[in-house]
């Protein structure tokens, strides 16, 4: 009997020791590929971090979430026009843009980072704003249930206040020219001078149409200036126009 | 002779165990490591835990613990324009759940246009078996929030529950592969957004709380694993 205890203790601690062994070493720089496996195996969806980009919703919950954003977002009137980088929503499908990725030589991954389609390294020439060709940048594409366009975030950069100020004063002229109003809300102050004053300093634009929604985002980062740009649709053109790509 | 080697063995373990889960990793570029280029001002002085002296702070609902250690957060070596004092000093702690509620908004907002889009959707983890409940996953980023800025090191939420500010950011965001892009465009499309929208003026975001998110070795720890 004291036999059996002593075993069964023993086995306990030893089990202790080596489980302890293994996620001390997982802890380690040379153990974090073993962190990652346990990360996977016990936390099959992501361990923890609220802001995790690598889940991909299905076309249906995108569109779902299309329609929820509608009901809060919405303007009242049609826009003109609806521009998307040269892309059109309820038009363009995930096979236009692959062409279009695969002629420009742009890297694209499906599913990529909890994104539908995200494409990096895009050449600001691509996708000019204004008279500006910004610095290569990020497109992240998303389809609704039918298969096309529904979504397209732009993240891109400048490495002067003057570059990103003028595509965001190109931002906003655009977008009034499309949705035919002045911006929705707006915060901050996009001059040069002002966005260049300090660390994330922050000039914003929103533009709303019953159909149509456009958000851009001018920051100062540490290095460079950041732009970011938000064109979503909120419901399919009854008369959408053909496909156009560049 | 035996079980002194197993008890020897079995401690120093532990003992690795400990440091690498609490950021000690040096590889990690953790926050909460002193290691980043911010410049941490762990300099071993003692929170107190109150931290809510200004800004109007009452403490409704949420309050600062005693602290459990002596490091500080590396948002304690910036001072803010209106106040000369560090992040967690000049607002205290409504402030703090003010914004925290609002980083949860934001996301939310994110998540209500674009499902999963450019922020994921960990957040419909929430209360899912494996992990955390609401309440304690605004917990741990509240605490994480006040202790980066010169806050203790670990807070009680407005749920009751205590929460650990200091947090191993690499090994929570490991398996991510967050890119930089993503969480640039997250510190312009949520991190600042929730901060304008509490009040804080734009001095004050350039001066005490750009220096972290925009610091490259916390940037390190979360993009890239």
């Amino acid at each position: 009997m004291r036999r059996a205890v002593k075993w069964t203790g023993g086995s306990l601690v030893g089990l202790a020791v080596l489980l302890t062994a293994v996620i001390a070493f997982a802890h380690t720089r040379p153990g974090r590929p073993v962190l990652r496996l346990l990360s996977r195996v016990y936390w099959p969806k992501g361990a923890g971090c609220p802001f995790g980009y690598d889940k991909i919703a299905t076309p249906a919950q995108r569109t779902a979430a299309q329609l929820r954003f509608a009901r809060t977002h919405a303007g009242a009137a049609l826009a003109k026009a609806r521009p998307a980088l040269g892309f059109t929503f309820d038009v363009t499908r995930r096979s236009d843009v692959l062409a279009w990725a695969k002629a420009n030589h742009v890297a694209c991954s499906p599913g990529a980072n909890g994104n539908d389609l995200g494409c990096t390294q895009v050449p600001g020439a691509l996708i000019p704003i204004g008279a500006q060709a910004l610095s290569a940048g990020a497109l992240w594409f998303d389809f609704g249930r039918d298969g096309a366009l529904i979504s397209l975030v732009a993240v891109r950069r400048a490495p002067t206040a003057a570059q990103i100020s003028a595509a965001f004063a190109a931002f906003t002229s655009s977008e009034s020219r499309a949705t035919g109003s002045a911006a929705f809300a707006t915060t901050g102050n996009g001059s040069a001078a002002w966005l260049s004053g300090g660390l994330l300093r922050q000039a914003s634009a929103e533009f709303r149409a019953r159909d149509y929604y456009a958000l851009a985002r001018a920051t100062h980062m540490t290095h460079d200036y950041l732009l970011t740009e938000t064109y979503r649709s909120l419901a399919p053109a009854p008369d959408a126009p053909a496909l156009s790509l560049r | 002779m035996a079980r002194h080697t197993k008890l020897i063995l079995f401690a120093s373990l532990a003992a690795v165990w400990v440091a690498g889960c609490s950021g000690g990793d040096s590889g990690s570029s953790s926050s909460s490591s002193s290691g980043s280029s911010t410049g941490s001002g762990s300099t071993g002085g003692e929170t107190t835990g109150s931290g809510s002296t200004g800004g109007g702070a009452t403490g409704s609902g949420s309050t600062g613990s005693g602290s459990t250690g002596g490091e500080l957060g590396p948002g304690a070596a910036f001072k803010c324009d209106s106040s000369g004092k560090d992040a967690w000093d000049t607002y205290g702690v409504t402030a703090f759940v003010a914004v925290n509620e609002s980083i949860f908004s934001h996301v939310t907002s994110e998540i209500s246009a674009n499902g999963s889009t450019n922020v994921g959707d960990s957040f419909s983890l929430i209360g899912t078996s494996g992990h955390d409940d609401l309440p304690a996953f605004k917990g741990n980023l509240a605490a994480f929030l006040v202790y980066a800025y010169g806050g203790p090191s670990s807070i009680t939420y407005t749920d009751g529950v205590t929460y650990t500010g200091p947090q191993d950011m690499v090994a929570i965001h490991t398996g991510m592969h967050i890119t930089s892009d993503q969480y640039d465009y997250f510190v312009a499309n949520v991190v600042v957004p929730a901060l304008t929208d509490n009040g804080v003026p734009t001095g004050d975001i350039t001066s005490c709380f750009a220096p972290v998110v925009t610091d490259a070795a916390f940037k390190a720890s979360i993009v890239g694993h």
